[in-house]
């Protein structure tokens, strides 16, 4: 797939922008969704390399070919992730349970996964934590920016537990304390109460944020494995809808079971 | 020729790139966005919701039966990007409706493009950005 792609990469660029056109045109006009910030200012413009408030949009084209693809969603994504073989077995049965249309209820996206959602987030500065709202499923982070350590005691959650610190200007956030329930990516790559992810930020131009994110999962993942993914500032303002039980139950009545598909229905094989 | 290929090849690729969170959601149904299909009809429903919107609507085929067709689209923030409201269509509502259909045969497909009562025509909108790499 990467080698084909290769080949055609300077149509599919073109294409690409083609594509997106269209979701540009459609950006214009839309006064409802202006969030009376400031427009986003050209990338040129003046910027504090230690600022990232604001909402960032994912722009998953950017990503370095060659990575991990955490929207590679043509059912044989490559390259893969160094899985380990409870990593492989845990992603081959999250992959039959995406397969048939099911969903992890309205559980909270975690942090990895919210991040490769091509839906934008807004960043806010909150005293002495950079709050972060998600608007796909409406999830919410809290990044503590005052020194703390990790508590010893420590409660698996969803969006787990994150502080951040400088090095320059590079904001480096480390992440502990999931709970190993949500996927790490939309095809359904694991994660387990191991995980210990470090983001590592870097504003580099004014409309411009650059995320490494590396993860370090010795239960899932052979060794340490990183995804850079950017993100670009927009004047939007977030429309999050909060994932409702109701709703998914709706979706799999007019749509999944229309089209034959189990949905949350779904009752793994073993 | 051989570059008319590629660049349907390209196209399907960038496609996919950009619609890929489609099928999260409907699994691997894996819509057929090779070969689009026009729908017009009858609106008997348009439900504006989390994970995706839902467009039912009342189709007559050739055979004269009428078929209710489910036609899922992006989440209600994605289609309000592209100018769409939760008014934007209402039952008894003539539209048309261009659809990547299940493969499975089934009456259900993911929305392209919409022409609305009023005549208004909306895409299904786009997600992530269009920028290309800095060089």
């Amino acid at each position: 797939m990467h080698t084909r792609l290769s080949l055609s990469m300077p149509t599919f660029a073109l294409t690409a922008v083609l594509a997106f056109s269209q979701f540009a045109a459609a950006q214009t006009g839309v006064s409802a969704q202006k969030s009376g910030a400031p427009a986003a200012q050209s990338s040129s413009a003046a910027f504090d390399p230690r600022d990232f408030s604001g909402v960032w949009n994912p722009a998953p084209l950017l990503q370095p070919k060659g990575e991990v693809n955490p929207l590679d969603l043509g059912g044989n994504p490559n390259p893969l992730p160094p899985f380990s073989a409870v990593g492989m077995a845990k992603y081959q049965a999250n992959k039959k349970f995406i397969d048939a249309g099911d969903v992890l209820d309205c559980d909270p996206y975690g942090t990895a996964r919210n991040f490769f959602t091509p839906r934008p987030f807004e960043n806010i500065k909150a005293g002495n934590r950079l709050l972060q709202h998600f608007e796909y499923y409406d999830n919410w982070r809290e990044i503590w920016t005052d020194g703390r350590k990790f508590p010893d005691d420590l409660e698996p959650d969803y969006m787990g537990y994150s502080v951040g610190s400088w090095d320059g200007n590079t904001f480096v956030v480390e992440s502990k304390g999931y709970n190993g329930k949500q996927f790490l990516t939309w095809q359904g790559f694991p994660l387990s109460p191991q995980m210990h992810q470090t983001e590592r930020w870097q504003r580099i131009d004014h409309d411009t944020l650059k995320i490494v994110f590396t993860f370090d999962d010795r239960t899932m993942y052979s060794k340490p494995w990183t995804i850079t993914y950017f993100y670009k500032l927009k004047d939007w303002a977030l429309d999050a809808h909060p994932c409702t039980i109701s709703a998914l139950k709706q979706y799999d009545d007019k749509v999944s079971h229309k089209d034959n598909l189990p949905g949350r229905d779904y009752q793994p094989q073993n | 020729m051989r570059h008319r290929i590629a660049g349907a090849v390209a196209l399907a690729l960038g496609l996919l790139v950009v619609c890929a969170p489609l099928r999260a959601h409907h699994g691997g149904s894996d819509y057929d966005t090779t070969n689009l299909k026009t729908l017009k009809g009858t609106v008997t429903e348009f439900n504006w919701s989390n994970p995706h919107c839902q467009i039912l609507m009342d189709v007559k085929q050739n055979d004269g039966k009428v078929v209710n067709w489910s036609v899922e689209t992006l989440a209600p923030a994605v289609l309000k990007r592209a100018g769409w409201s939760p008014q934007s269509m209402q039952p008894g509502d003539q539209v048309t409706v261009t659809v990547a259909p299940s493969k499975r045969g089934t009456p259900v497909g993911t929305l392209r493009k919409a022409v609305l009562a009023s005549g208004k025509e909306l895409t299904g909108g786009y997600i992530g950005e269009q920028e290309q790499p800095n060089p």
